[in-house]
């Protein structure tokens, strides 16, 4: 089933697309320049000896490495969404009406059915995982199939379906890979700077030159933490607008294949407010724990921003997107879909 | 192990190797290839000096305990050093102070002379020289005289004595002897000079500031009479000797003694490369060309340095301390600091070396 293309998307998307496999491989350069300019000098001052060659990574290893890391993500990254929320996987024996929901949904979109799992969680909400369409899953919470009914349901499964047909899972999976990276290598930077703090903090001093040692071992460790740091965040910022764009524009297009699937828009547009005000009425707890780069597959968006009771928002919205587009706006584009359907 | 494991650690061995050989470090010009500090032979030497592949440092007078005779001895010593990693090859400890110097053919050759304090015994010449190459002491031969100059070719070294006898030696002993030479004397303001020099056409001397060739087999071959006062013998090849006196540079025929070319550059020291000849006078190394003329000028040299150079690169001494210039153009292309550097540059397989202290380094070209 072709439920239409938009010229506009698929170029944007080229361009983030493009950015995502440039953004690791400039990510590995920018740390070898970091090397060669602040790296040498702090080498220099460190071992009081001449460094004036260049520290390299070979473009064949780090276009290596990056692909390396994105196969990993792939082969990886749905076993471990489906254990970050806990699903597991069904048959026809316990859930023979899901399964055959999702088998004709999928007869109608002209693809082949995948196997589907439920999450224990409370929380409504559902999302595909796997690195291709021949070997996705779709998964659902418990949640989500006490709250909806058929029509609704049928809507949100098609909705997964075609992010599986999209190869969404794919992109996104591919996406998240420098978020994920620059975030570990972040943490690592700052529990290292921890580290060194309480190692300051608890130094028993013995003579000069174990104090000289001292200091230019945790001079040296935490300007390389501090620059790490920096370039980490730097890279994660950016990676991660990258993905929360990607994200938006693959949602509209997924709630575009979901009306296809189903002929029923508004079915799709019911189900998101239910679902988005369930959401709201829980506790910021369950799914919100989850990895950041899952919250980008839900069919509503399980993020919010905000810290405590105040209007204060973590990262402004305005300039660093959501992982899912306003639902009312998704509401309004599914009603004149409707409305162009009628 | 299975062949599963064994598949999988071949694979991650091989991924491993990969990476490693695809990022690293690459070590720029003035890197150290090796450092060694505390070396017992640059303590107190007089000279330091490279041939081949070994440094030797020389020591006119040091004492040492023979374990095996139970005595102290004291004399001159011998320190030799791989320049490839800067671990000690072997020492030498001699009962005579050493004196004249001369490296050549990767080993070196010591002049001996008893002090004068008559402990000479009988039979025990006051006067002697020894060759040693990178395996130790290879021979060592009694002469009449003191030695004023030294030089070392192939088999042979070459003396001459301060009573004016040019000894060819080789395994040991004297294989023939020339007399009436006169080397003059080194003026007092400078760094002695060079008035011998030895190759494969045998040895040219300054016989009184006249440069003289003496063939292999002991014939004087010719004499040049027109050119006086020659301060540095630089080059004893098979086709070409090259000499320089106060103001010009010679380049003879080495058959016939005829002046292929001359320049004048108007003096000061010169120094013979594998790289070609340059030039130091003042603070300026002069990089000459083919036929003695100035390719180009560098200023900023310490007060005395030593000239090593490639067909690429040019080291010296500078104020701030080691510099190594472009030999095409003379352009700097790096510095490595040092309060001061003693012995050095010297350009050896390995790198560039120089002596500070009692550190040897050896730095990537």
């Amino acid at each position: 089933m072709d439920w239409g293309s938009d010229s506009g998307l698929k170029l944007r998307m080229a361009v983030a697309l493009s950015l995502v496999v440039v953004l690791p491989v400039a990510f590995v350069y920018t740390f070898v320049f970091a090397m060669n300019t602040v790296g040498v000098a702090l080498l220099e001052w460190a071992t009081e000896r001449p460094w004036n060659g260049r520290f390299y990574v070979k473009p064949w290893l780090a276009v290596g490495g990056v692909a390396v890391g994105f196969l990993a993500q792939l082969l990886l990254g749905d076993r471990v969404a489906l254990h970050a929320v806990d699903a597991r996987p069904v048959d026809r024996d316990s859930h023979p009406e899901l399964l055959a929901r999702v088998d004709r949904l999928a007869q109608t979109a002209g693809t082949e059915s995948p196997p589907v799992a439920v999450s224990r969680s409370t929380v409504p909400n559902a999302f595909a995982v796997g690195p291709r369409p021949s070997n996705a899953t779709v998964v659902v919470t418990e949640g989500l199939l006490d709250t909806l009914d058929d029509d609704e349901l049928d809507a949100v499964l098609a909705h997964e379906l075609a992010h599986v047909t999209n190869r969404d899972v794919t992109v996104m999976s591919l996406s998240y890979f420098l978020p994920s990276l620059t975030y570990g290598m972040a943490v690592v930077a700052f529990l290292i700077l921890k580290g060194m703090f309480h190692l300051v903090g608890n130094a028993h001093y013995a003579d000069d030159d174990a104090n000289k040692g001292l200091v230019v071992a945790l001079a040296v460790i935490v300007v390389s933490a501090v620059i790490t740091a920096a370039i980490s965040v730097l890279f994660w910022v950016a990676s991660f607008l990258l993905f929360r764009t990607l994200a938006q524009y693959r949602e509209y297009a997924a709630d575009r294949g979901a009306a296809a699937i189903t002929g029923d828009p508004l079915a799709l547009a019911s189900a998101l407010r239910t679902v988005d005000d369930e959401m709201s009425e829980l506790p910021d707890r369950d799914l919100r724990a989850v990895d950041g780069g899952l919250e980008a597959l839900y069919v509503a968006p399980i993020d919010d921003y905000k810290f405590g009771d105040g209007d204060r928002e973590l990262i402004s919205s305005d300039i660093f997107p959501a992982t899912h587009p306003p639902t009312d706006e998704r509401i309004e584009r599914l009603q004149e879909l409707a409305g162009e359907s009628a | 192990m299975t062949s599963r494991r064994r598949f999988l650690a071949s694979l991650g061995a091989l991924v491993t190797g990969g990476a490693l050989a695809g990022c690293g470090y690459r070590p720029g010009g003035g890197d150290f290839r090796w450092r060694e500090e505390s070396l017992r032979g640059l303590y107190r030497s007089d000279e330091v000096d490279v041939s081949g592949e070994t440094l030797y440092t020389v020591a006119d007078e040091d004492q040492s305990y023979d374990v095996e005779e139970e005595t102290w001895r004291n004399g001159g010593r011998v320190i030799a050093y791989d320049t490839a990693g800067g671990s000690e090859r072997y020492r030498e400890q001699f009962d005579k102070r050493a004196d004249v110097v001369g490296a050549g053919a990767g080993d070196v050759a010591v002049s001996l002379e008893h002090s004068d304090t008559g402990l000479a015994g009988d039979g025990d010449a006051r006067h002697a020289v020894a060759r040693l190459g990178p395996d130790g002491k290879q021979w060592e031969i009694s002469v009449d005289d003191a030695v004023e100059q030294l030089a070392v070719a192939d088999d042979r070294v070459y003396v001459v004595t301060d009573a004016g006898t040019l000894l060819a030696c080789a395994d040991g002993e004297v294989r023939w002897r020339r007399e009436s030479y006169d080397l003059g004397v080194a003026p007092p303001d400078r760094r002695p000079s060079v008035r011998v020099g030895a190759g494969p056409a045998g040895v040219v001397l300054a016989d009184g500031g006249e440069p003289v060739r003496v063939a292999p087999d002991g014939t004087e071959r010719w004499r040049r009479t027109d050119v006086s006062l020659v301060q540095q013998v630089l080059e004893v090849g098979s086709q070409r000797v090259v000499v320089a006196d106060e103001t010009t540079l010679y380049a003879l025929a080495a058959d016939s003694g005829q002046t292929r070319w001359s320049s004048r550059p108007t003096g000061g020291r010169y120094y013979r490369t594998s790289g070609g000849f340059y030039r130091v006078l003042g603070d300026a190394v002069h990089a000459l060309d083919d036929t003695g003329g100035t390719r180009w000028t560098w200023e900023g040299l310490a007060r005395e340095t030593n000239v090593a150079a490639s067909e690429t690169d040019v080291f010296v001494r500078t104020g701030t301390g080691l510099t190594a210039l472009s030999a095409d153009d003379g352009s700097r292309r790096w510095t490595v600091e040092y309060d001061r550097i003693d012995a050095g540059p010297f350009l050896v397989d390995s790198g560039v070396l120089v002596a500070s202290g009692q550190t040897a380094t050896c730095h990537i070209p």
